[in-house]
């Protein structure tokens, strides 16, 4: 009888087990770099299979709250040398966009944080969500772990704005990598993210070097390579601008 | 007492494969789509399909909201309903004003984003209008110039449940619009055709019943012969239609004809089979040899007349129109079941049954016999006058039926004034249509030449008055372009054209994008709007279209190919009027040749089909001159005729009986007409009844369907009791020896 009761009170209370906010914290203690630059090779596949790729280059530097992106497209040759540059200050952010055909930068205006990343099934917040899950923003919620993977069920605390209503968060044992990302809409999966081919840089920042995008609705598919990685090199300030946008 | 084992064990063996095909009952669903009239492997429809997978597009549907748009409750009120049909199952898209996007230089930034904000003040709206108006890709497509009006353009995924999303669409929409809503195009008509299906088929199916019941409580004065044809047929139509649900068929508006087609064709084989068991039981015969007599003579005429109309029906599974195919194939299943059923099913019955206390005989001579005896006298007096007008008439119809119109509008199943007419017509005056036209165009689309043809086309296009409007990326890289630079135009080189594009990628949904063009900029969709035209006139528009593409898209391109609802439905069109000529000779061809096998003579074979070709010409003749167009349901008519009308037989049967018991050909056919003629006057009364049931359709073609079918039934009675006994009379005068 005993021995019934401690059983139970095992599986209600599993013992040096984490919760679901736990793991989430764990995983958004993994440093991420201060700068980061690199090639991302961008695969569109379409529902029929056919592929279209695209090539850019990646600048990235955080600073206390301000973020900056430059962006540059490499291929295919006609949008070749094609500049986005964002930079972010708290809430502020200003964004501007190079065409080399006209010869001119242009600004454009924000509040796309629900718009495609560079055409492709990610959007800046899929992006984003790479940095940081924004842990405080969402009930985490453990809802199986085995000998490899946590499963957590995030869903966003009433009054946090998001585009998915669930997200279904796989976090491989030992370094808590998120390895997949299920995103629910409308009560549907409407895109699976996975992270694959892991690798430490420097030493401490793990980072995923194909990750791929699937939306569930369209069938249509986004497959990004990232090449060349470097990490915490220093970047100048002058990247992230016009004229270097125009160079 | 064996033979009650032998009957009882037919009733049993009936009784167990009714029941088998009734479990199939439950899967016969509805489908009245595309795909159910248009060949999967059309090369129109493979494009079509290709199409639909490569830009992501569904069929085209759009509803029409009525009421004031630009208000702040109003544009509030098109998102909201534009939201919520997002959300209804099988949508894949929904276009409104809600989901337009503003691209303009404001204070030195581009700025891309929604048209419309979430909570418009009243002062920021004439601003909005103003952008919209001057918008090519808004303009009249969104908003109808007064305001009076706001369009909710939604793609479908093909091949769902058009009834289910019909209903879903309207009950999202009116939850969030005030005003009235109006649903038009393909599925949504698809789904009202649906729902009418729902409602008259049962209704139909009773009425048909009812009728025929009267007929033949009037033909044999008891509940017997009223309720054992009926039960015979009933089961006939378990069979059919429970193979149908194994078969996986959906019925659609065509095929809702099936269960009328198999009450009236299939109870009249019942009805000769009863006539002669009452009539040799009023002769005195016992029970056993009436019962042997009826199921063996008479039922070599049923033989003949179910074979005639299997293979009538049977023809039409040579179609390729699938509707029109499997209604072929489960018709001809249903009349074959309804011949084995009256001859093996009536009988086992029969012996079970006690003998009626009252016998009054059906072949007794009573008033339609006397006129029929009379008759007889007169054509054999006139034989040569009545071939020669039948001749006369058959040139006159002939020449008729080369003005028979042809429709495939889905439009003309609707009655002027029913909702989705109403609807069709409003989609057509205020937003330029719900049919499409849609070009494929493959080649270099950054390159400025190519999307400076393909605004030139779109300027031509949009010319016609029956067209409603052309877009495709030409026009959102001139926008981009008229943001970007100020300039009215393209930009001049490829690099520009494919940045300008990448820009609007990179600022908004890359989806509104990829339904006008591939990823790779190496296939564009090009969409013409037309209005609701007849199938003739849409052909001409359609036609003419092309050649324009030809001329000003082809010079600049790899390839320019057409598919969308209106190359469908010209297709579907020729589909139906090629095999309407294959499936009519080959009927006519397997009528006379079951005919002369089973009266073993190729002579009268041939005469056996006269009343039939007679009775073709006449309905085409007809249609010609009334121009009754030929559609998806009339194009059923002259398969029908055969299944109906083989009545002929039944004369011939006798009149060659008693040829052979050595009577002169004048004295064979009085006794012929007398004893069968009041047959064949009942029988075209049941049928005749049964077909009546479809005059109350919702469909307007079913209707015109109705109405000639009662031409033909009484059009084939009238020819098997006047130009066939003249042909008999000319041409069979000797009897055949047995053998």
């Amino acid at each position: 009888m005993r021995k019934a009761w401690l059983l139970l009170g095992l599986l209600l209370f599993p013992a040096f087990a984490l919760s679901g906010d736990e793991v989430m914290a764990r995983v958004e203690a993994r440093p991420t770099p201060k700068t980061f630059h690199g090639v991302l090779e961008m695969q569109l596949i379409n529902k029929r299979g056919k592929v279209t790729t695209r090539e850019l280059e990646l600048w990235t530097k955080k600073e206390g709250e301000v973020e900056k992106m430059l962006i540059k497209f490499l291929a295919p040759p006609d949008v070749r040398g094609t500049a986005f540059l964002a930079i972010k200050k708290g809430e502020r952010e200003e964004m501007k966009l190079y065409l080399p055909a006209l010869k001119k930068v242009r600004r454009i205006a924000g509040g796309q944080k629900k718009g495609s990343f560079m055409g492709s099934d990610f959007t800046y917040d899929d992006i984003a969500r790479l940095g940081s899950l924004k842990r405080e923003n969402y009930k985490n919620k453990l809802l199986k772990e085995d000998a490899r993977h946590y499963l957590v069920e995030a869903t966003p605390k009433p009054g946090v704005e998001s585009a998915y209503e669930r997200l279904l968060i796989w976090v491989e044992k030992p370094h808590f990598d998120v390895v997949k990302i299920e995103f629910y809409q409308k009560g549907a999966l409407y895109k699976v993210m996975t992270l694959a081919e892991i690798q430490t840089f420097a030493e401490k920042y793990r980072i995923p070097t194909k990750l791929t995008m699937e939306n569930k609705k369209t069938g249509h598919k986004t497959v990004l390579l990232q090449k060349k990685i470097e990490v915490d090199r220093p970047i100048p300030d002058s990247v992230f601008s016009e004229r270097f946008m125009r160079r | 007492m064996r033979e009650r084992t032998r009957s009882w064990l037919v009733i049993l063996a009936f009784a167990l494969v009714t029941a088998l095909f009734a479990l199939g009952l439950p899967r016969l669903g509805y489908d009245n789509s595309l795909a159910s009239f248009v060949p999967p492997d059309l090369p129109a429809k493979r494009l079509y399909d290709e199409v639909r997978e490569t830009f992501g597009s569904g069929e085209l549907a759009i509803a029409v909201l009525e009421g004031e748009v630009w208000t702040p409750e109003g544009l509030g009120a098109l998102r909201a309903a534009s939201e919520a049909a997002a959300q209804v199952p099988g949508v894949l898209r929904v276009t409104s004003l809600a989901s337009a996007k503003r691209m303009e230089e404001v204070e030195g930034e581009l700025v891309i984003e929604e048209l419309i904000p979430k909570a418009p003040s009243p002062e920021a709206i004439p601003e909005i209008r103003r952008y919209v108006e001057e918008n090519p890709l808004y303009a009249g497509r969104l908003v109808s110039e007064d305001g009076r009006y706001a369009a909710v353009i939604l793609e479908v995924e093909p091949g769902g449940d058009e009834l289910a999303l019909t209903q879903g669409l309207e009950a999202a929409l009116k939850a969030h619009w005030p005003g009235p809503v109006y649903l038009a195009g393909a599925p949504a008509l698809s789904g009202y055709i649906l729902e009418t299906l729902r409602r008259d088929l049962p209704v139909q199916m009773t009425l048909a019943a009812l009728l025929i019941a009267l007929v033949l409580f009037l033909n044999f004065r008891s509940a017997r012969g009223v309720l054992l044809p009926l039960l015979t047929v009933s089961v006939a139509l378990f069979w059919s239609l429970g193979l149908g649900g194994w078969l996986g068929v959906k019925l659609g508006s065509i095929s809702s004809i099936l269960p009328v087609v198999v009450l009236a064709v299939g109870s009249s084989f019942t009805l000769h089979i009863l006539n002669r068991f009452y009539h040799e039981l009023a002769a005195g015969k016992p029970r056993g040899e009436a019962i042997r007599l009826a199921a063996r003579e008479t039922g070599l005429g049923v033989v003949v007349s179910a074979l005639a109309a299997g293979s009538g029906l049977a023809a039409l599974a040579t179609s390729s129109v699938p509707q029109i195919k499997s209604f072929g194939v489960l018709a001809a299943f249903g009349v074959l079941v309804a011949f084995l059923t009256a001859n093996f099913l009536t009988p086992a019955l029969l012996s079970l049954l006690k003998n009626p206390r009252r016998l009054p005989d059906p072949e007794r001579p009573d008033a339609t016999a006397q006129a029929m005896g009379r008759l007889a006298g007169t054509v054999a007096r006139n034989r040569r006058a009545i071939l020669i007008a039948a001749l006369g008439f058959f040139l006159l119809m002939a020449a008729l039926a080369t003005r028979v119109p042809v429709e495939t509008s889905l439009l003309a199943y609707f009655p002027k004034n029913s909702a989705p007419r109403v609807a069709t017509e409003l989609a057509d005056r205020v937003f330029g249509g719900t049919d499409t036209l849609e070009i494929l165009i493959e080649g270099d689309l950054k390159d400025p030449a190519l999307l400076s043809a393909l605004l030139a086309f779109e300027e031509k296009a949009g010319a016609l008055p029956e067209v409603g409007s052309a877009i495709s990326i030409a026009d959102i890289v001139r926008e981009i372009h008229r943001a970007l630079t100020g300039e009215d135009g393209l930009p001049g080189t490829p690099e520009a054209v494919a940045q300008e594009l990448l820009l609007y990628q990179l600022s908004g949904d890359p989806a509104e994008l990829s339904s006008l063009i591939t990823e790779d900029q190496s296939e564009a969709l090009l969409v013409v709007q037309l209005r609701s035209l007849p199938s003739r006139k849409l052909e001409a528009v359609v036609q003419t279209l092309k050649q324009e593409a030809e001329r000003t898209l082809a010079p600049h391109a790899d390839a320019v190919r057409f598919t969308g609802s209106s190359v469908l439905a010209i297709e579907v069109m020729r589909l139906i009027l090629h095999d309407q000529y294959v499936s009519l000779l080959l009927a006519l061809v397997l009528v006379a040749f079951f005919n002369a096998l089973l009266l073993r003579s190729l002579r009268v074979g041939l005469v056996s089909v006269l009343p039939l070709a007679l009775t073709i010409a006449g309905q085409f003749g007809l249609m010609g001159l009334f121009r009754i167009p030929l559609d998806s349901a009339t194009a059923l008519i002259a398969a029908i005729a055969i299944g109906v009308g083989d009545y002929s037989v039944h004369v011939i049967v006798r009149y060659l009986e008693e040829l052979r018991r050595g009577r002169r050909p004048e004295a064979a056919l009085k006794t012929s007409l007398v004893v069968s003629g009041r047959a064949v006057f009942f029988t075209a009364l049941a049928i005749g009844g049964g077909f009546s049931a479809l005059l109350f359709s919702g469909f307007v073609p079913i209707r015109t369907f109705a109405v000639l079918m009662g031409f033909t039934v009484g059009a084939t009675a009238l020819f098997a009791l006047t130009v066939l006994p003249a042909a008999l009379l000319t041409f069979v005068r000797g009897a055949r020896k047995e053998g």
